[in-house]
């Protein structure tokens, strides 16, 4: 094989690698065995194609999409019980996982893409293999019940005032002034 | 004015579906509605709280960074066990076929008397070596189908004909096997001081068993006339 080709593969496995993996825990919810498996087989896909990688920004919502199809196909994720230590590295607090535990697979990898990795629009409907008007649905729907069963999950300890909360009392005291 | 239900589904609705970028306001109502309802203040919370997942910070196990994969110009160990016994089937095969028409042309005209040994009359009609290895790949599967478990190599062995030459030892050492089969029949004493030997060769797994059987149907007309000449020797004996 070429250097140049292996340098490229390497770089491609180093750039994509940790983030994909942290996608595929949470799609799996925070099945490590699971979420390795998956991310090893779209980077061993996607390390396959580096030659004829055309569009490289949209690699990563290439190789999310690979993690979706098989994660979707396979068997449903864990219970929350088996989320070990990945998902609190990632942030992921005992409401986020109730949260998470609500949502259908397809519905965990749209509100992780759209919320926590912002793709855009594009990735995104790659990313779940679904676009337009119904990809609109998904997203809408993933949002609104991991909102509810984490708000259902929410005690005063674990909730923080993040950038909604203080907009929306900024806005409040604006009006009221 | 902050516990207006309509308001408190409407601000359900917003912080769900347009507050998926923090480009937009809520409009004033909803916000004022928001800001004293509990309950839409932890929808709120919910949503911020995705903004604390850090995707990138998950420690990846080790395995996943080495990913295996083939180099395009190898084979594989199970591709290459298979082609080796691919190519030691053939080989058997071929010594087999070689063997028979050796004693089918040695043997006088009727040698092959018993029905279930007219392969080698097919095989001794078919002098080369390439010539014989085309038909057995086909009809050994079927055969090694029943007999054999494994029908991998029959099935890849017309791939592996170029490299059968490599694996083929001596071709005389089996030619033996039918001969045994059809000896018990025949009276002539000189004959059968070759065929014996062949009859240890015989069990040898794949390479006899598969041939006869399958070419018999094919040559069916040449072991009748065979037949008839075996009982004229036995009254020459005496």
């Amino acid at each position: 094989m070429h250097p140049t080709s292996e340098v490229l593969r390497k770089a491609f496995r180093d750039l994509h690698s940790t983030r994909l993996y942290g996608f595929a825990l949470l799609a799996t919810l925070g099945d490590r065995r699971r979420a390795a498996s998956l991310t090893g087989d779209a980077l061993a896909a996607g390390t396959a194609r580096t030659e004829e990688l055309r569009h490289p920004e949209r690699a990563a919502a290439w190789l999310r999409r690979q993690v979706m199809r098989e994660a979707v196909r396979g068997r449903s994720a864990d219970a929350p019980s088996a989320a070990g230590v990945d998902l609190q590295e990632i942030g992921v607090n005992a409401p986020i996982l109730a949260g998470l535990s609500a949502l259908t697979t397809r519905e965990r990898g749209a509100l992780v893409a759209a919320s926590v990795e912002r793709f855009d629009r594009r990735d995104v409907a790659t990313i779940v293999d679904v676009d337009g008007a119904r990809l609109d649905r998904l997203i809408g729907r993933a949002r609104g019940r991991f909102a509810v069963a984490v708000a259902d999950a929410l005690d005063e300890d674990s909730m923080r005032e993040g950038p909604w909360v203080a907009r929306i009392r900024d806005i409040a005291a604006r009006a009221l002034r | 004015v902050i516990r207006d239900p309509d308001l408190h589904d409407l601000f359900g609705q917003w912080i769900t579906t347009r507050a998926a970028e923090l480009i937009e306001d809520p409009p004033r109502d909803l916000a004022l509605h928001a800001a004293g309802c509990d309950r839409c203040l932890r929808l709120a919370a919910a949503i911020d709280m995705l903004d604390g997942i850090d995707v990138g910070a998950a420690a990846i196990p080790p395995l996943i960074t080495v990913p295996t994969r083939n180099e395009p110009g190898t084979l594989g160990p199970l591709a290459r066990s298979a082609a080796i016994s691919a190519a030691l089937v053939l080989g058997a095969a071929t010594a087999a076929a070689v063997g028979s028409s050796w004693l089918a042309g040695a043997r006088p005209a009727g040698g092959g008397a018993q029905p279930s040994s007219p392969g080698e009359g097919v095989l001794a009609g078919v002098p080369s070596e390439t010539a014989s290895s085309r038909p057995t790949p086909s009809r050994t599967t079927r055969a090694s189908q029943r007999e054999t478990p494994t029908p991998e190599p029959s099935g890849t062995s017309p791939d592996e004909s170029p490299a059968l030459p490599a694996f083929l030892p001596p071709p005389p050492p089996a030619p033996l096997p039918p001969p045994p089969t059809t000896t018990p029949a025949t009276a002539a004493p000189s004959i059968t001081a070759a065929p014996t030997p062949t009859a240890t060769l015989v069990p040898s797994p794949t390479a006899v068993p598969t041939v006869t059987p399958d070419l018999s149907p094919t040559q069916s007309p040449s072991p009748t006339p065979t037949s008839t000449p075996t009982p004229t020797p036995t009254p020459t004996g005496p």
